[in-house]
């Protein structure tokens, strides 16, 4: 008994010590950074500062109180929910024809990649040549089929830049959703299929009784899934706007970077930073309630 | 065994031997750390070049060279000034000099200047902070050129405009079958805090009084705005995302008649648009109603950290600086984009626009000579207080330390938007940025 305990406590102290470099590389690149953004978001810290005075929670209140957080948070929310709803549906369509048997489909389902590919840097700056007003292909060839008779400022119009980047964000990533659906897809029995079939199920009813609740559960992790990695997506958008025009475009994380690299207000931004990662931990639950709702399902 | 032994041992003292002479040997290299945001191909080969040079003359100092783009320079800067890793040589911003200054993150560079002959430097382009110099002009950027198609002005029989008026005619006339009269950015961006600045002064009004209190809701900057949002009837309607490389990019497609920028336009068409080139003239800047035609001119410095934020060899640093802002590396920078890199040494200039002329212009040195004409030209940091008389502008003198974060803010472009694209009343807009420019002063003085 004493040996089997004995061996046990070594066990014990082994498995710490193997958890132990994990535990503290997890710390250093987690904890760190995080506990460093709540102790400025505490502070007033200016241009080139690496800590100012403390003020508790003022920057805090400034953010809630500010006109600017809660544009950034509707600004957030449009983008996040408009590019997950397009890429999902989008997405979801693809996904079942790519699953369909045609010519050159291996061909097909590597092109699809391709958006997903390409570097954000590079692609923006495509994009943003082909809204352009005068050089832009985009406008050219609207007119040239008459759709419109002068240029549409894809990027400058306040009500238009937000549904451009929303067409591009949808462009970059709806390909990770077609992997994510295709996987599921091909792993769906066929005979399934064959049986609805014999009892003369239509092609709808065979999608809405078995397509459907097959994907469901990755559907709605995926779906999750990027609308957390939409939520806190900053490059594509400052590359194309800028957050501008004036801040249609401004979301959560634009906000953080205007606060702290054009304001020198790295409190502030720090604050606003935290407030969206405790928006994150609201879905991130979703997201682990959701997987275990999936893992009983399966 | 014992051949064993007396092999391993021959092998660990070589080994010692190696580590001492290798570490002895990089003591004695001063690294040389050199930040800046010239990343343009003819730029980078010419540094590296230049790099070489002076390593060649200096065996003992290695500098090891960071490119950045212009966007992401200030990050990179306050990281490293956070993490106390400096680069000993790199590019300083105008809005930067007085706050990098204060806090102590600069060595003065007045040794420096003395030795290259402070009276060959343009006049304005070295400012002093409280007495002390910090950093060291390698180029200075003028944006007060108008450009012209003479062309399309032939056509409508048109004169090169003289004053606001004028230009407005002449673009009303020029914005037809497609053609634009004129063009300006109104995008969120420096480039649209830098034309709008511009357009005050011409008006007569500035950011600031001389006593360094904001001024900015002034009857100059309602005319300003006033006038840009008529302009805008004849520009392309993509405007409100302009930028730098719209003003050149735009020009380029041959569908804009008047064009106020930055003679990188003429060195771009002359090599991607020899058509356009041949038909575009450089003319003065024209007239605003203070009556001078005031242009936007500003230095592009590079300056010395301290130690204090992590610079390790000052003096090594101190002596490339010196080598990489004169002599041949100075005149060689300027050709890379010529006529838009000016040297802002006099003693330079004559030399660089005759070979300029000659290497990328067809000879054409008249628009070296007025791009090269810095005078009647002010600054974000120069204008508090500048007076517009008998067509010529009198500088008060005073050095603008707050002027720098209201730009770095994007105030001044943001005013541009709300008229331009909001159609918000100029008046109210000029109050709209006096009360945020005013907000941000306030902190900055306590």
């Amino acid at each position: 008994m004493a040996d089997a305990r004995a061996a046990m406590d070594g066990d014990r102290t082994l498995a710490y010590a193997t958890l132990a470099p994990s535990f503290f590389l997890l710390v250093l690149l987690a904890a760190v950074p995080t506990v460093t953004v709540f102790a400025t978001a505490m502070q007033d810290v200016g241009m080139g500062d690496m800590s100012g005075p403390y003020v508790g929670f003022e920057n805090f209140a400034w953010a809630l109180e500010s006109q600017a957080f809660y544009t950034a948070l509707w600004n957030t929310f449009v983008w996040v929910f408009g590019s997950v709803a397009i890429e999902m549906i989008f997405g979801l369509g693809l996904a079942l024809l790519l699953n369909k048997t045609f010519l050159f489909r291996g061909v097909a389902r590597a092109v699809i990649l391709a958006p997903y590919l390409v570097p954000t840097v590079v692609a923006v700056l495509v994009w943003r040549y082909m809204f352009h007003d005068i050089v832009g292909i985009i406008n050219a060839g609207l007119i040239t089929v008459g759709v419109i008779d002068k240029p549409l400022l894809w990027l400058n119009s306040q009500s238009l830049a937000m549904t451009s980047v929303i067409l591009v964000g949808v462009w970059k990533f709806f390909p990770f959703v077609v992997i994510a659906l295709l996987g599921i897809l091909q792993s769906i029995p066929q005979e399934q299929y064959e049986a609805a079939k014999i009892d003369g199920a239509s092609g709808f009813q065979q999608f809405w009784r078995i397509t459907l609740p097959y994907v469901m559960p990755v559907f709605l992790l995926t779906a999750l899934l990027r609308t957390i990695w939409s939520f806190h997506k900053f490059e594509i958008i400052y590359l194309m706007t800028g957050g501008g025009p004036l801040d249609a475009t401004t979301t959560l994380p634009i906000l953080v970077y205007l606060k702290a690299f054009s304001d020198f207000e790295f409190g502030r931004g720090a604050a606003v930073a935290i407030l969206t990662f405790t928006i994150l931990i609201v879905f991130l639950g979703l997201y682990f309630l959701l997987i275990k709702r999936a893992e009983a399902h399966q | 065994m014992g051949r064993y032994r007396a092999r391993t041992g021959a092998g660990i003292a070589s080994s010692l031997f190696f580590v001492l002479v290798s570490t002895s040997a990089f003591a004695q290299t001063k690294v040389v750390r050199f930040l800046h945001n010239e990343t343009d191909p003819p730029s980078i080969e010419f540094y590296n070049k230049a790099i070489k040079d002076f390593e060649a003359a200096n065996p003992d100092i290695k500098i090891e060279m960071e490119a950045v783009s212009t966007d992401g320079r200030l990050q990179k800067v306050l990281a490293s000034i956070n993490t106390k890793t400096m680069p000993e040589v790199f590019k300083l911003l105008p809005e930067e000099r007085f706050e990098f200054a204060r806090k102590g993150y600069l060595v003065p560079v007045d040794d420096v200047i003395n030795e290259i002959g402070s009276s060959d430097y343009v006049p304005g382009s070295l400012v002093p902070v409280e007495g002390k110099t910090y950093d060291i002009p390698y180029t200075l950027g003028n944006y007060g050129v108008l450009w012209q198609r003479d062309d399309m002005l032939k056509a409508k029989g048109l004169e090169t405009p003289k004053d606001w008026d004028e230009l407005k005619t002449a673009a009303k006339a020029l914005t037809s079958d497609g053609n634009f009269g004129f063009i300006y950015p109104a995008g969120k961006n420096r480039m649209a805090s830098i034309y709008l600045s511009a357009m005050i002064w011409n008006a007569g009004g500035t950011y600031f009084d001389k006593d360094l209190n904001v001024s900015f809701d002034n009857p100059g900057t309602v005319k300003a705005l006033t006038f840009l949002k008529e302009m805008a009837a004849y520009s392309p309607s993509g405007i409100g995302s302009y930028s730098y490389g719209d003003m050149i990019n735009v020009y380029l497609t041959g569908k804009i008649g008047l064009d106020i920028y930055a003679p990188r336009l003429a060195a771009n068409a002359a090599v991607n648009t020899p058509e356009i080139f041949k038909n575009t003239s450089a003319k003065p800047m024209p007239a605003g109603p203070s009556g001078v035609a005031v242009k936007f001119v500003n230095a592009n410095s590079f300056a010395l950290s301290s130690p204090a934020v992590g610079s390790k060899n000052v003096d090594a640093a101190r002596k490339f600086l010196k080598f990489i802002v004169t002599g041949e590396r100075l005149e060689q920078f300027s050709l890379t984009a010529y006529p838009h890199l000016i040297p802002p040494l006099k003693g330079v200039q004559e030399k660089v626009i005759k070979m300029g002329a000659a290497q990328v212009l067809n000879g054409r040195e008249d628009i070296g000579r007025l791009s090269f004409d810095t005078s009647n030209s002010l600054d974000f940091e120069s204008e508090a207080g500048a007076v517009f008389k008998d067509g010529k502008v009198i500088r008060s003198g005073v050095v603008n330390p707050y002027i720098g974060s209201i730009v770095a803010r994007g105030i001044p472009a943001e005013v541009v938007q709300r008229v331009v694209l909001q159609g918000e009343d100029p008046a109210k807009a000029a109050a709209w940025g006096q009360e945020r420019m005013k907000r941000v002063v306030d902190d900055l003085k306590k």
